[in-house]
């Protein structure tokens, strides 16, 4: 029984993929993790110095919302289109 | 008879009895890039007392933000010069799926913006506080850890500011620190606009509060 080349190439080849994929995954779920942590940083702050909307802290704390929700799209989207 | 000891009576040309020069004149709108206003609008902390108001409300000189800021666009070159690297020399480590690369690269751009947000969140956060009562140095670090500073007016020993470097006084921005009577600790308000305007005013405030 000989063993084709290139079937081994292509199984090494999904395997690595497989291994990427997982990789990323564990990544951007972690990186979603920080990013709550830095949402809800944000809120709590708010209770140690209170900074006027004019300030701009209603901006900060929506960006802070709309990157946790890019990584977590990020994240579905590894999981469904890779 | 003339009358010498008649008091004088009031002259118009005669200044006012002048008014101690206070900050408390007009409250001013604190903006997303202010780093340094006067009688903030709209801003109280915890453990504000009912008759404490703000003079002061201090950040870092926007200057000290430009390191990161440049480090920011230079990452988001990298890729660039990676794949330049590697079309030019025909060199290449392994082939991905083109949707791999994809979310690689969109992952990379994400950990770079946030890289800026939280360099701009660092500097957004560390704010110094100075009210008619004491001193207030709110520190964002490591973005994980919230430190609250505050020293009474009349345990302040002295102030005293650094402008260290060409920039420090090109930009006119410094260390205003606080050195605490009893303990001896010294809290710092770091490269903060105007310091030798600040010093003045906390120096002020300092002898009007000392017995």
């Amino acid at each position: 029984m000989t063993l084709d080349p290139s079937i081994l190439l292509t199984l090494f080849k999904s395997g690595t993929i497989a291994y990427v994929k997982l990789a990323l995954l564990i990544l951007i779920i972690l990186y979603a993790l920080f990013t709550i942590m830095l949402a809800t940083k944000i809120r709590s702050l708010d209770k140690t110095v209170f900074l006027p909307s004019e300030s701009g802290e209603n901006i900060i704390r929506a960006f802070s919302i709309l990157y946790f929700l890019v990584v977590l799209s990020l994240f579905i989207a590894t999981l469904v289109i890779v | 008879m003339p009358d010498i000891f008649a008091e004088n009576p009031p002259t118009t040309n005669e200044p006012q009895t002048a008014a101690p020069v206070t900050l408390q004149n007009v409250l001013n709108p604190v903006h997303l890039f202010t780093t340094y206003c006067k009688n903030p609008r709209g801003i109280t902390f915890a453990e504000q007392e009912d008759d404490e108001t703000i003079l002061l409300f201090l950040r870092r000189d926007f200057i000290t933000n430009v390191p990161w800021i440049a480090a920011t666009i230079a990452l988001g070159f990298v890729p660039y010069l990676i794949r330049f690297i590697f079309v030019s020399t025909s060199f290449s480590l392994f082939t991905l799926p083109h949707n791999i690369s994809l979310i690689l690269v969109t992952f990379y751009y994400i950990i770079v913006v946030g890289f800026a947000f939280s360099n701009l969140l660092s500097w957004f956060y560390n704010i110094g506080l100075v009210t008619n009562k004491r001193g207030v140095d709110i520190d964002f670090v490591d973005l994980a850890t919230v430190n609250v500073a505050t020293a009474s007016l009349p345990d302040i020993k002295d102030v005293e500011y650094t402008q260290a470097g060409f920039f420090q006084s090109l930009f006119d921005y410094g260390d205003i620190r606080v050195r605490i009577e009893a303990s001896g600790e010294v809290f710092t308000f770091e490269k903060v606009p105007r310091p030798t305007e600040i010093a003045g005013i906390m120096s002020k405030l300092i002898g009007r509060q000392k017995p």
